[in-house]
C-alpha cells in the first residue's frame, strides 16, 4: 500500500519533470526565447537583462537547471503583454476557475449518479431509454455552441439569468450548466454501464435467488461497483474539465484562468501561455495523483495487495 | 489584492453611509456606478506613454491633458485643462503655458511646472511607445520652468501642430500629465501599476484582461462632483455578450455595431454616434522594398476588386461614407479625391498585367478588434472574398490591435501582409502620417521621398494656410500612387441605458470614445 | 441491410449512425462537386437570409446565408472535408503510434514497457487544449497543430489497449512457434501480432472520432485551429456567435452539425465495439 502510494508519487514527479522540459525545449527550439518571453514593449535594457537571468550564454543542461529552479520559486516571468507577473495573475484568476469547476463537477456527479442508477434499473424501459439517449445527446453537443444557445435563450430572450460574468450567484448558473452537462453525460453512462455489468453477474443472480431484497442488491453491491467506476472516472474527467473550461469562460466571459488561454492566444502572450499550461497541468497532474490513491483505498483488490 | 478588497468594502461603506445620511448635499447628484463594456482596452498599460493611444480610453478617468477640451464642442477649453491660459510669442518659437493651482495628484503631491517638463521630456525617452511622442518632442528645442505655475517651451521653429498636440482631440494620451514627484519617490515599476494622476478618478481594482474600476475623488476641477461615484470598465470582445449584458442591465454603455442601432432601439437603448468618422483603410508593407506590393497595378487590382458600396450599404447599414484620404472629414484641410469604383474584370487583368497567375498568391490578411468598429471580422471576410473573386486567395490573421502593432513596429508582419486598419479621424492627421507614411516613422508603412518632403513641410508649418497646403500635398501623393486604399469614413456607435446623460457626445478625438462627457455633472 | 444485420444488432441507433457517416464520408469526398456555391465567395446583398423553413427563407440558400453572405450549406459541405480531414489525420498518426508503442511495451516487456506505460499513463490525463494554446502561441494558428495536439493524447488510448492484447498473445503457441524457428522479434510482431491486434485498433479508432472532431471543433473556436475564412465548423461558430440574437441560424447550423456528426461517429463506434470487441467497453 504504501509502496503504490510512493510509486505514484514518484510518477506524478516524473511527469511534472518530463512536462516542464517539454515546455523549456519549445521556447528554446523556436530559436529565441527572448523574443518569446518579451513583451512587446520590452526595451534593449530588458532584453540584456533577461538574456543574463535566463543564462543564455551557458549549456542547455544549466538553462533548464535556471529554469527549473525558477519555477520552483514561484517565478513563471512576466505577461508580454501587460508586465504583470504570471503566477499573481494565475493566483487571482484561478478562484474564478475554481468555483465554475467544482460547481459544474458537483451538476456532473450530483446529477449523473442517481440517473444512471435510475437508468440501470429500470433497463430497457422508457426512463432508461430517455436518459441514455439524453446523455448521448449531451456528449456530442459542442459546449461553446451549447453555452451560445443557452445566454440567446435564459438571458436575452427570457431576460431572466444574466449573460455571464462573475456577479452573483445567478451568473454561475448557466455557465456550470454548460460545463457539466458534458461530464453528466459521462457520469451516468459509467454508473449505468457498471451497475449493469453487476446487476448481471451470477453472483447477484444467486444474491436474489436466496432472497436478498432488490433494493439491497442494488444498493450494496452493483453501486459499490459503480461508484469505483466514477472514481477512476475524476481523472479523465478532469483532463476534459480543464479543456471545456476555457471554451465556457471565453463564451460567458468568465474571469477565470480559461478566459486567459484565449487571451494568451490571441495576443500571442507566451510567458503567460506558458505559466498557464504549467499552471493547469500540475494541478490536473496532482488530482491524477489523488484519484489513483483514493481509488486504492476504494478497492478491495488493491487495499489487500 | 487584499488590499484592493479592503478599497471596494471601504467604498462599499462610504457609498452606502453616503446615500443614506447626506442625501440632501451635493453628492445628492452623484449616482452609485456605471459599468461601461468594450470591445478591447488595448494593452491595458497605464502609462500615458506605455503604448499605443488606441482603445486606451481608460486613461481620461485617470489624468488630466495639458490643454482641456470642451465637453461640448471638444474645442480647446481653459477650463477643463491643467493650463489655464497660453501665448505664443510673435515669432511663433516660444510658447508660455500658464499652470492651474492648487491642483494635486491622487498621491498627495502638488502639480507644478515641474510635471509638465518631466511629461514632455518623457515623450522623447527610450520608453516612449506613444505614435506622436517623436513628432512632439523633434518639435522641442527646450523647456523651461521659471515659476511654480509657469512653462515655457522653446520651439525649434514656429509649429501650427504643436499646441493641438497638446490636447487629447488631436493627439491621443501624449499630452497627459504625470507626477514628477511620485515618479522619483516610487520608480518606474511601480509607476506604471499604481498610476497616480489629476483626473477626476482614482483606480481601485484592475483585473488584467477582464476589468479596471474606478473611483471618484471628491472634487475635481473641471468635472466638480463626478456623477458616478464608481466607473467600471470592462473588456467583452464579443459583441453577444456586450448586447446581451447591455440588455440585461449588468451593463451601462457599450460600443456597438451600426447594425445592432435598429435592435437596440427597440430595446428601449439610447443610441450615441460619433459625428466625426475614422476611416477604415487597407494598406501594405511599403516599406519593404521587397514586397509584392511594389508593384503598383497589384495595388490598383486589390482596389478595383473592392466594391465600396456594397460594403457600406449593407455591412454598415449606410451609416458610412466612401473615403478617398487617409484623413478623415473632420481634418483640418480635408479635401476628396476619386474613388476607385468596383470593376471585377479591369482588376483581373491589372493582376495579370502585375504578373500574377490567379490563385497564386495567398496574403496575410491582418485585422483587428478596435473600440467602435465591431464590423472589422466581418469587413475582412468580405475583403477575402473579393479578392478570391479576382484569383487573389488569403489567410485572415484576427487578433488584439496591441498584438499586432507590436510585430508591425518591429517590421516581423509575414509577407505578403495586407491590413485593415480603422485610422481614427483627428483634426490633425499629420501626426499620424509622421508615424506611419513617413520613411523613418515608428509604423513606417511606406516611403516615398516626396511624402517625406512634404511631411517635412507640414512640421514646420507655422500657419494653417503653410499647413493646409501642405497636408494636401501628402494625400494627394497617397491617393495618385496608392500608398494606402481608404474604403470608407464612419463614426463610433455607443448604445446606452437611462443611467447615461440623453445628450452623451461620444466625442470627435483622436481617443474616440470621449468618457470626460461621461462623468460630468 | 441483411448483411448488416448478420454482423451484429442493427437497432435504430446503428442505422442512423450509419447512414450519417456514409454520408458525410461522401460529402467530405465529393464536396467540392456537391456545394452549390463557393463557400468563401460572399454576397454582401445577401446576408444573413434565414433558412428555407423559416419566414423569409428560399431555396436559394437552404440552410441560409451569413454575415457577409456566403452560403452556409456551402461552406457545411467544405468544412465537413476539412474536419474529416484533420480528425482523421489525427486520429491516423495517434493509432499508427500508439499502435507501435504498445505493441513494442507488451512484446518487450521490462524496462522499455514500464517507460512507455509510464508516458501514457502521463499523456491519457493530460488537458490538451494546453499543449494547443502553446504550439498556437508559438507559431499562430494552423491545423498542424491541432492534428499534432490530438495525437499527443490518443495515442496512449491505443498503447494501454494493444499492449494489453499482446500480453495474451505472447503466450499463444504459434507465438512461440515462431521465435523457435528463429523468427527476428520485428518479423513476430510484424506477421503474427499486428494482424491479431488490427481488429481492436479499428473498433477502439471508431470509438475515438466522436472525441476528435469535438476537440477540433473547440480548438478552431478558441482560434488556434484553421483560420478563416476556411469554413472549419468550430471556427464558423466562433466567427458567428455574435449574430445568435438577431440570425440564430447563422451559429446554430454549424454547431449542428458538429453535434450530429459526434453523435453519429460515437453510436457507430458503440455499435462497432459492442458487435466485434465486447471486451474493450472498459476503455
Amino acid at each position: 500500500m504504501i509502496g503504490l502510494i510512493a510509486d505514484r508519487l514518484l510518477q506524478a514527479a516524473l511527469a511534472l519533470l518530463l512536462l516542464s522540459m517539454a515546455v523549456f525545449l519549445l521556447t528554446r527550439a523556436t530559436g529565441s526565447p527572448l523574443d518569446l518571453l518579451l513583451g512587446q514593449n520590452a526595451t534593449q535594457e530588458d532584453y540584456a537583462r533577461l538574456e543574463k537571468e535566463l543564462g543564455l550564454d551557458k549549456p542547455l543542461a544549466v538553462q533548464y537547471g535556471i529554469y527549473l529552479v525558477r519555477i520552483v520559486q514561484g517565478d513563471l516571468g512576466r505577461s508580454a503583454r501587460s508586465g504583470d507577473s504570471v503566477s499573481a495573475l494565475i493566483l487571482d484568476r484561478a478562484p474564478a476557475s475554481a468555483y465554475l469547476a467544482l460547481v459544474a463537477t458537483l451538476i456532473a456527479f450530483v446529477g449523473g449518479v442517481p440517473l444512471g442508477v435510475l437508468a440501470a434499473v429500470t433497463r430497457g424501459r422508457i426512463w432508461d431509454t430517455a436518459i441514455t439517449a439524453a446523455t448521448v445527446v449531451c456528449q456530442a453537443a459542442p459546449s461553446f455552441w451549447l453555452g451560445i444557445l443557452l445566454i440567446d435563450l435564459f438571458a436575452v430572450r427570457l431576460n431572466i439569468l444574466p449573460a455571464g460574468e462573475f456577479e452573483d450567484w445567478r451568473s454561475i448558473v448557466l455557465p456550470a450548466l454548460t460545463l457539466g452537462l458534458f461530464g453528466l453525460g459521462g457520469v451516468v453512462r459509467l454508473v449505468r454501464t457498471s451497475m449493469l455489468e453487476v446487476l448481471d453477474s451470477e453472483f447477484v443472480k444467486l444474491a436474489r435467488a436466496k432472497g436478498v431484497a432488490e433494493r439491497d442488491v442494488v444498493m450494496r453491491h452493483a453501486l459499490r461497483n459503480a461508484m469505483l467506476s466514477v472514481v477512476t472516472y475524476i481523472g479523465i474527467y478532469f483532463s476534459i474539465l480543464v479543456t471545456l473550461n476555457a471554451v465556457v469562460e471565453v463564451v460567458f466571459n468568465w474571469p477565470g484562468i480559461g478566459r486567459m488561454m484565449f487571451d494568451a492566444i490571441v495576443f500571442r502572450d507566451f510567458p503567460l501561455a506558458q505559466g498557464m499550461v504549467l499552471f493547469a497541468a500540475s494541478v490536473t497532474i496532482v488530482v491524477n495523483l489523488f484519484v489513483d490513491i483514493a481509488y486504492s483505498f476504494l478497492d478491495p483488490r488493491i487495499r489487500r495487495q | 489584492m487584499s488590499l484592493t478588497w479592503k478599497a471596494l468594502m471601504a467604498a462599499a461603506v462610504i457609498a452606502v453611509a453616503a446615500a443614506t445620511t447626506v442625501v440632501p448635499h451635493a453628492s445628492a447628484q452623484q449616482q452609485a456606478s456605471l459599468v461601461v463594456a468594450l470591445s478591447t482596452l488595448g494593452n491595458e498599460s497605464l502609462d500615458p506613454i506605455g503604448g499605443p493611444s488606441f482603445n486606451k480610453q481608460y486613461l481620461q478617468l485617470l489624468f488630466d491633458p495639458l490643454i482641456g477640451s470642451d465637453p461640448k464642442d471638444e474645442g480647446p477649453s481653459k477650463q477643463t485643462g491643467l493650463a489655464t491660459d497660453w501665448r505664443v510669442s510673435p515669432d511663433g518659437k516660444t510658447v508660455t503655458f500658464e499652470l492651474r493651482e492648487g491642483v494635486k495628484f491622487s498621491s498627495g503631491d502638488d502639480f507644478t511646472s515641474e510635471d509638465v517638463k518631466f511629461s514632455l521630456e518623457r515623450l522623447g525617452s527610450k520608453e516612449n511607445l506613444t505614435p506622436f511622442g517623436a513628432t512632439i518632442t523633434s518639435a522641442i528645442e527646450k523647456i523651461e520652468t521659471p515659476a511654480k505655475n509657469r512653462v515655457v517651451v522653446t520651439l525649434k521653429s514656429p509649429s501650427f501642430a504643436f499646441l493641438q498636440l497638446m490636447n487629447f482631440v488631436a493627439s491621443g494620451t501624449e499630452p497627459l500629465i504625470v507626477s514628477k514627484a511620485y515618479f522619483d519617490k516610487v520608480g518606474a515599476d511601480k509607476f506604471k501599476t499604481e498610476p497616480v494622476g489629476t483626473g477626476p478618478y482614482r483606480l481601485v481594482e484592475r483585473r488584467a484582461g477582464s476589468q479596471m474600476v474606478f473611483e471618484a475623488k471628491d472634487k475635481h476641477f473641471a468635472a466638480g462632483t463626478p456623477r458616478f461615484k464608481r466607473v467600471t470598465l470592462r473588456l467583452i470582445p464579443e459583441e453577444t455578450t456586450r448586447i446581451a449584458q447591455l440588455r440585461t442591465g449588468q451593463v451601462d454603455l457599450a460600443d456597438v455595431s451600426r447594425e445592432t442601432i435598429e435592435q437596440l432601439k427597440g430595446a428601449g437603448m439610447q443610441i450615441f454616434t460619433k459625428p466625426a468618422g475614422d476611416v477604415l483603410m487597407v494598406y501594405f508593407q511599403l516599406h519593404n522594398k521587397s514586397s509584392r506590393f511594389q508593384n503598383e497595378k497589384l495595388r490598383e487590382a486589390l482596389s478595383l476588386a473592392i466594391n465600396r458600396e456594397e460594403l457600406n450599404k449593407f455591412l454598415f447599414k449606410g451609416v458610412g461614407q466612401l473615403s478617398s484620404t487617409f484623413g478623415a472629414k473632420s481634418s483640418i484641410g480635408y479635401q476628396a479625391f476619386s474613388i476607385d469604383r468596383y470593376d471585377p474584370t479591369r482588376a483581373r487583368a491589372l493582376l495579370q498585367e502585375a504578373g500574377v497567375k490567379p490563385g497564386e498568391l495567398t496574403l496575410q490578411f491582418q485585422a483587428f478588434s478596435f473600440n467602435g468598429w465591431p464590423e472589422t471580422r466581418e469587413t475582412a471576410n468580405a475583403l477575402a472574398s473579393y479578392w478570391e473573386q479576382i484569383g487573389v486567395k488569403s489567410q485572415i490573421i484576427f487578433r488584439d490591435y496591441a498584438t499586432y502593432r507590436a510585430e508591425w513596429r518591429d517590421k516581423k508582419l509575414p509577407e505578403p501582409a495586407v491590413i485593415l486598419h480603422p485610422m481614427p479621424g483627428t483634426p490633425l492627421p499629420s501626426a499620424l502620417m509622421n508615424a506611419i507614411v513617413k520613411c523613418t516613422g515608428i509604423l513606417s508603412i511606406a516611403c516615398d521621398p516626396k511624402v517625406d518632403s512634404a511631411l517635412e513641410k507640414l512640421s514646420t508649418a507655422g500657419s494653417e494656410s503653410d499647413y493646409v497646403s501642405a497636408y494636401r500635398g501628402v494625400e494627394k501623393t497617397l491617393h495618385d500612387n496608392r500608398y494606402v486604399l481608404p474604403l470608407l469614413e464612419a463614426g463610433t456607435v455607443m448604445a446606452g441605458n437611462k443611467k447615461v446623460r440623453p445628450d452623451y457626445s461620444v466625442g470627435t478625438g483622436y481617443l474616440g470614445i470621449n468618457l470626460q462627457q461621461v462623468y460630468t455633472q | 441491410m441483411k448483411a448488416l444485420s448478420r454482423l451484429g444488432r442493427v437497432n435504430w441507433a446503428s442505422t442512423f449512425a450509419i447512414g450519417v457517416v456514409v454520408l458525410l464520408v461522401s460529402v467530405g469526398l465529393f464536396g467540392q462537386w456537391i456545394a452549390p456555391y463557393d463557400p468563401n465567395a460572399a454576397s454582401l446583398s445577401a446576408r444573413l437570409r434565414p433558412p428555407v423553413w423559416a419566414a423569409g427563407g428560399s431555396w436559394t440558400y437552404p440552410l441560409g446565408t451569413d454575415p457577409v453572405g456566403r452560403d452556409i450549406l456551402s461552406r457545411l459541405i467544405v468544412g465537413t472535408q476539412i474536419t474529416l480531414a484533420v480528425s482523421m489525420a489525427a486520429l491516423i498518426v495517434g493509432a499508427v503510434v500508439g499502435t507501435a508503442l504498445g505493441l513494442i511495451a507488451g512484446y518487450f516487456g521490462g524496462v522499455v514497457d514500464k517507460v512507455i506505460m509510464r508516458l501514457a499513463d502521463v499523456a491519457i490525463g493530460f488537458p490538451i487544449i494546453l499543449f494547443a494554446v502553446l504550439l498556437a502561441v508559438v507559431s499562430g494558428p494552423r491545423s498542424e497543430n491541432i492534428v499534432i495536439s490530438v495525437a499527443l493524447i490518443l495515442w496512449s488510448r491505443f498503447a494501454r489497449v494493444v499492449r494489453a492484447e499482446v500480453l495474451s498473445l505472447r503466450e499463444r503457441d504459434y507465438v512461440a512457434l515462431a521465435r523457435v524457428s528463429g523468427a527476428s522479434s520485428g518479423q513476430i510482431i510484424r506477421w503474427h501480432l499486428l494482424p491479431n491486434v488490427l481488429n481492436t485498433v479499428v473498433v477502439l479508432a471508431s470509438l475515438q472520432i466522436g472525441f476528435t472532431i469535438l476537440t477540433e471543433a473547440s480548438l478552431s473556436f478558441l482560434g488556434a485551429g484553421i483560420p478563416p475564412p476556411a469554413p472549419a465548423w468550430g471556427a464558423m461558430v466562433a466567427e458567428g456567435r455574435n449574430y445568435v440574437v438577431q440570425a440564430w441560424w447563422v451559429p446554430t447550423m454549424p454547431g449542428l452539425a458538429i453535434l450530429i456528426a459526434v453523435l453519429a461517429f460515437n453510436l457507430l463506434g458503440d455499435w462497432l465495439r459492442d458487435t466485434f470487441d465486447p471486451k474493450l467497453r472498459q476503455v
